[in-house]
């Protein structure tokens, strides 16, 4: 088992993607300094009987003593988050989940739509410094939404696409537009996604009769994140399930059932 | 200070046990685990049991409602693959076994009986299909006659724990000490129900879910105050503990333990805190024995 520590972070940085997309740097060495590609954090956003589950957020970076994680106001929970500024406390666990191994093959491609494109940012970054061919493409709603473009640039990926679904920003279009192409210009091994079930689900059918390794960043309501619960499952392909918090978040999209 | 009790030939460093679903099989945090009194597995069945489909919970006002469908990889597995990885376990494994008949549990006894388990706690809170889906737990002659019948195919002590509603549970308490049951837990999850507006459907993927958390524990000590009158066998308080005065709350009402569930969903370390509090309280207050509070509350 991976050690996993409880650890009040402090939130060193907020970055306003827009007003309900938010990131935190924040500071909480144990977890920072043992997190691998793929993991996750789990948050206690109040001691407040009426929010007894943590919330999982992807780790989209780390620096040192600080990980980075962006969130979307969705309930009543990150809705509690999107109020806490600079130097305000977090209650994590961390770091979570099944860390991905960087794979023996070359050439990777990357597919990321919305909030989908922060933990994959953490693991092109790896991928890179392992000296692997990276094609990227990564989708929005609006420029707004299309978080950490520059970051991508500056990892300069072998090519990078940008799409919006209004056209704000790079093409016009969505993330599995370029899929089909992308196969006839280049050679792919390995494919990571993340993004909305429906994006997920598209990938998994352009991909599913290619002799590729295809993974993608899976969501399920979740509470204990550490294997004990058995909350949050995943359909297996062939009947049973996946617990996400300790065999996924990243599992092979040809193994299940979305 | 010590917290140390020994009931029916088991010794519990202290009250708390980590209760059934919340806390896996024992493969994991072993060193929380063993500063507790002891684990309660996740129910094991004869069988596999694959559980219900996504989603399994959903968070409420002072609690939560989970649907897991008691997912675990049945009697032969649990044998083999988990219970020779618990050698390392310094304090007592309770094995919780679920069933659709009393035949069934007994089945899953007959393959489990082992050194390195100190007790059994009944789930009766599975429906029982052949006498259309009532849950094991709910009728008294039916309960009597589990327990006794379970009693005869081991020397291990039994603990019934019991549903709280759609029976009288103070009648069903009864049934487990009349049919020799040594401890009663009380309570379990409640069922209950989310609907989701959008799709107009059960939010839940079994549909059911069991609820639990902080608004249980006034009925559960309610009902212990209550059934403690009428019978003798040892209590096991369970429902809403978060903190080391909820457990106080139970021992004054009776329970001579107490399972930590919803808890555990939160913080994996939570117990720790609680059995430290405990001992700090049990000082402060100058106790000798937890048999000095235990019951002191009657209503």
């Amino acid at each position: 088992m991976n050690k996993i520590f409880l650890e009040k972070g402090k939130i060193k940085q907020r970055i306003n993607f827009s007003q309900e997309i938010i990131g935190f740097w924040v500071t909480a060495e144990n977890i920072s300094r043992h997190a691998k590609i793929g993991q996750f954090i789990h948050i206690k956003v109040a001691d407040n009987t009426n929010l007894i589950l943590r919330r999982p957020f992807s780790i989209a970076d780390v620096k040192n003593q600080d990980l980075f994680f962006i969130f979307r106001v969705v309930g009543k929970g990150t809705l509690l988050m999107s109020k806490l500024s600079k130097n305000d406390e977090l209650d994590i666990l961390g770091p979570l989940g099944k860390p991905i191994e960087i794979p023996q093959e070359k050439n990777i491609l990357i597919l990321g739509g919305g909030l989908g494109i922060a933990p994959l940012y953490f693991l092109t970054k790896n991928l890179k410094k392992n000296r692997k061919n990276l094609f990227v493409i990564l989708g929005a709603k609006n420029s707004k939404e299309l978080i950490l473009k520059e970051a991508f640039k500056k990892l300069k990926p072998e090519k990078l696409i940008f799409y919006t679904e209004d056209g704000t920003y790079g093409k016009k279009g969505k993330v599995p537009d370029s899929i089909t192409l992308i196969f006839e210009e280049e050679k792919i091994d390995v494919v990571y996604t993340a993004g909305p079930i429906a994006m997920l689900k598209k990938v998994k059918l352009l991909l599913e009769n290619k002799a590729i390794k295809v993974y993608g960043f899976l969501e399920e309501r979740m509470a204990c994140g550490v294997g004990l619960c058995y909350v949050c499952a995943v359909p297996k392909k062939d009947g049973g399930y996946f617990h996400l918090c300790e065999e996924g978040p990243c599992l092979s999209l040809k193994e299940i059932k979305l | 200070m010590n917290l140390t009790q020994k009931i029916k030939n088991i010794t519990f460093q202290n009250p708390i046990l980590l209760a059934s679903g919340t806390y896996g099989f024992g493969l994991k945090f072993f060193k929380v685990i063993n500063q507790t009194g002891g684990i309660v597995t996740k129910t094991i069945t004869f069988n596999p049991l694959v559980g219900n489909p996504p989603p399994r919970i959903y968070e409420i006002e002072g609690g939560i409602i989970n649907s897991v469908g008691l997912e675990n990889p049945g009697a032969v597995y649990f044998l083999k693959r988990v219970l020779s990885n618990l050698k390392n376990l310094t304090t007592n494994l309770i094995v919780s076994i679920g069933g659709e008949s009393g035949e069934e549990i007994i089945k899953v006894i007959k393959i489990l009986d082992n050194q390195l388990i100190s007790a059994y706690e009944l789930n009766l809170s599975c429906p029982n299909i052949k006498a259309g889906g009532i849950l094991l737990g709910q009728e008294p002659r039916m309960v009597e006659k589990i327990l006794k019948e379970v009693k005869n195919n081991t020397k291990k002590p039994i603990i019934a724990k019991i549903p709280a509603t759609l029976c009288n549970p103070l009648e069903i308490a009864k049934a487990v000490e009349n049919g020799g049951g040594d401890f009663v837990t009380i309570t379990n999850t409640i069922p209950g129900l989310v609907i989701d507006v959008e799709k107009q459907r059960p939010f839940l993927g079994g549909v059911i879910g069991g609820i639990s958390g902080t608004f249980l524990k006034h009925y559960s000590l309610y009902l212990i105050a209550k059934i403690k009158k009428i019978i003798k066998i040892p209590i096991i308080g369970c429902g809403g503990i978060k903190n080391y005065r909820d457990v106080l709350e139970y021992l004054f009402c009776g329970a001579m333990l107490v399972e930590i569930g919803t808890l555990n969903l939160q913080n994996p370390f939570g117990v720790v805190k609680i059995i430290k509090d405990l001992k700090k309280w049990a000082k402060k207050n100058k106790l000798k024995d937890l048999k000095e509070i235990i019951g002191k509350i009657e209503i």
